[in-house]
């Protein structure tokens, strides 16, 4: 059981903001605490986008959980926390309550005006938790910058822009619009191209090898994350690698700070639709990696050649080739061959560690043929603890998850609930004495714990 | 065929695109070295059309073009895009517009540079932006269709009455009544009604003025000449749209049987040519 309160309409407003960026990715919010920090999670349905708040305890300004408390963990509709915190400007104090035991979440709002809200919203519990395994760490490249830099440039792409491609360059970043030419109206589409210069970043560490490589991924996310950033004029910081790589998104560098906001995205893969084109370069791989084998010295800069020539290709020429092809073929070893490259392994598996490498991309997943689809699912991830495996071939192959143990457990419903509430109703009373005055007033919604009897209603009411 | 041009006013010409794309999305540009015109048409006979035409030095400067068609160059191009293109560089400075090719396509490029970040300063750092339209040239049989509609000489001429007084009156009908008639005579009122079966709806509109015509006033205009047209009232509203450009003043013709023409002639020296088709 868990309880903590803010008292700032500031931090209040923060606390909605992050709300709201998880709701703009997923549709239920995952809690957890820890020892020090209350975390919010969400994922997208097709999980190819994954946000994480996490608030310190220093965050709030009371706050009630002990380290040696049982973490909670549990799951609860966002839209719904959300609608609580429409009139946010107002608020001057905010409670948020978790008692696992009763199964509900209960926020408690005080507005400046006096007017007390209590919203109560009933959970799932949850025996683990998803998180993506995913880190900064595993990012050579770093680009921090105003969000409101980011904001205004995207202000200036045309109005049903879906995904964005980040291309870094040695002196610039390129932030292009991104046009599926098989969702067709190519002719139709406002392409925008943006160059801001590295000058404009107050951090740019982009690793050579990685120059025009192109990162595309859907800008609703990166859309609000920056607007998360930009209510308190932050900087978004940018992690990432090589296309087809997850890309984080996040408002501090290093996961300190006593809000952190972490967005992780799943960037398009580059796969060469023509065959062609795919068997060349196979061939080319293949005669790259026996080249690694036997001169190690001279290798890096060769494949670093290699890598570029593949990675950087001609925006224009692609979309070419894309509008000409009816399925997508993957590139399973050419990708397995750059994954190497960019980790020094040997040949062998490509597999280890690189547990974070391929996420699954809705759009894509929609254009897969029925055989690769299975594949996908297949591969989609129930034991989650196996790395990526290099054997099937798919566009996407998933992010890999931690499950921290078996599947969702669900309790039973309201009923056994209500019950549970009735006989320990008398218990609560005596113990928390703030808890007497609402719980009399609270109203009644589809979320809420239904509490209807209530033996000591009389006396409570007497007492207000 | 080329065409580059830097644009130095952006706002209108933005705001001269978001009006006339009411009409339609898709709008003929014809760029040449004196006059740039936007042509926007519907593809039933009875649409409506409207003819804009602005002086090119007051939108562009640095214009070089050439053609093999007496240096005109005659696009099709999809107006909120290029809307949205040249807005993005209202803070911008040095927005230049090429005619350009991406592969088989050909595309308006406009590459400006903006200052990143909010609030002025010339120190900041700058971004480039490019961005491109999408075009289609058009073919020269296209170009000899593109004519003005045959309409008859008009027997009444008035200029509208404020336009916001006018567009809150057509919003209004426009919520029961599919058409307003509008009655004009040579002695300065106008009648807007709209009518349904059981009701009918007229603002009377007076003290309007005229034209003066040239003919050296031989004589004035017969003030019982009445003419009464009847439109579509959501083309009528699409026109009320182009209060945005802040017309100096709105002339409308009626030709009975035939059309509105509504001519209207802005501070910018951008006058646009409505043609609102008569219905019924």
């Amino acid at each position: 059981e868990m309880r903590a309160a803010i008292h700032d309409n500031g931090d209040i407003r923060r606390f909605a903001q992050s709300l709201r960026c998880l709701s703009k990715v997923g549709t239920e919010l995952s809690i957890e605490t820890t020892e020090d920090q209350l975390i919010f999670r969400s994922l997208n349905q097709s999980q190819s986008a994954y946000v994480h708040f996490s608030f310190h305890r220093k965050f709030f300004h009371e706050q009630s959980w002990r380290a040696d408390d049982e973490p909670i963990k549990c799951r609860v509709n966002l839209k719904a926390c959300l609608a609580s915190f429409k009139a946010v400007s107002s608020m001057s104090c905010f409670v948020i309550d978790i008692r696992p035991d009763k199964m509900y979440l209960r926020f408690r709002i005080e507005s400046a005006s006096g007017l007390k809200r209590v919203y109560t919203f009933d959970f799932e519990q949850q025996s683990n938790v998803l998180q993506a395994d995913f880190s900064r760490d595993l990012c050579p490249n770093v680009v921090v910058a105003p969000a409101r830099l980011l904001s205004k440039c995207l202000s200036s792409f045309r109005a049903g822009l879906t995904e964005v491609t980040l291309i870094p360059k040695e002196e610039q970043l390129l932030i292009v619009s991104y046009s599926d030419a098989e969702a067709g109206n190519l002719q139709n589409q406002l392409q925008t191209e943006s160059a801001i210069q590295r000058s404009a970043f107050h951090k740019y560490h982009v690793s050579p090898k990685f120059y025009n490589a192109e990162i595309t991924f859907p800008v609703s996310e990166l859309r609000a994350m920056l607007s998360f950033c930009e209510h308190k004029d932050e900087d978004i910081h940018l992690f990432f690698r090589a296309t087809g790589d997850p890309i984080l998104l996040s408002n501090n560098a290093d996961g300190s700070a006593w809000c952190c906001a972490d967005t992780i995205v799943a960037t398009l893969q580059d796969d060469n639709d023509d065959e062609e084109e795919e068997q060349a370069a196979t061939q080319q791989a293949m005669s790259q990696s026996q080249y690694v084998s036997s001169q190690a010295s001279d290798s890096e800069s060769l494949l670093d050649d290699h890598y570029q020539a593949a990675a950087a290709h001609n925006y224009h020429d692609r979309q070419q080739q894309q509008r000409q092809q009816q399925q997508h073929h993957h590139h399973h070893q050419q990708q397995q061959l750059r994954r190497q490259h960019d980790d020094n392994a040997s040949m062998v598996s490509a597999s280890s560690g690189d547990t974070h490498s391929m996420m699954s991309f809705d759009s894509r997943a929609t254009a897969m043929s029925k055989k690769k689809q299975q594949q996908h699912r297949h591969q989609r991830p129930q034991n989650l603890n196996d790395s990526v495996s290099s054997d099937a071939p798919s566009s996407a192959a998933s992010l890999s998850y931690d499950y921290t143990g078996g599947a969702d457990k669900r309790y039973a419903g309201s009923k056994r609930r209500l019950a549970e509430q009735n006989t320990d109703h008398d218990d609560d009373d005596d113990d928390e004495d703030g808890d007497d005055e609402y719980d009399s007033y609270v109203e009644p919604t589809p979320q809420a714990a239904t509490m209807s009897q209530y033996p000591d209603a009389k006396r409570s009411r007497n007492r207000y | 065929m080329r065409f580059r041009a830097n644009i130095h006013n952006p706002k209108a010409l933005g705001l001269l695109c978001q009006t006339i794309q009411k009409v339609n999305k898709q709008c003929t540009l014809k760029l040449d070295k004196t006059r740039t015109r936007f042509i926007c048409q519907t593809d039933l006979v009875d649409g409506s059309q409207v003819w804009a035409s602005v002086k090119t030095g007051t939108m562009f400067s640095q214009f070089r073009i050439e053609s093999q068609t007496e240096d005109q160059i005659y696009l099709s191009v999809d107006l909120p895009n290029f809307a949205r293109a040249v807005r993005s560089g209202e803070q911008a400075t040095d927005m230049i517009i090429r005619l350009s090719k991406k592969g088989s396509q050909p595309m308006l490029s406009i590459t400006m540079s903006v200052q990143s970040g909010g609030g002025t300063g010339g120190d900041r750092p700058r971004h480039e932006i490019t961005q491109e339209v999408p075009v289609r040239v058009l073919t020269a049989n296209e170009i000899a269709n593109l004519n003005l509609p045959a309409c008859d000489q008009p027997k009444v001429e008035i200029y509208l009455p404020q336009l916001k007084e006018m567009r809150n009156v057509v919003e209004g009908m426009r919520v029961f009544s599919p058409h307003v008639s509008l009655v004009a005579d040579m002695a300065g009122s106008l009648t807007l009604t709209g009518i349904t079966n059981t009701l009918t709806t007229s603002t009377y509109f007076k003290n309007l003025e005229h034209p003066i015509k040239d003919g050296g006033g031989m004589h004035q205009p017969d003030p019982t000449i009445k003419t009464e047209c009847k439109v579509d009232v959501k083309k009528l509203c699409h026109f009320l749209q182009v209060q945005l450009l802040q017309p100096r003043s709105v002339l409308c013709c009626l030709v009975e049987n035939c059309a509105v023409i509504l001519r209207v002639s802005t501070v910018d020296e951008i006058t646009l040519v409505y043609f609102l088709p008569c219905v019924g």
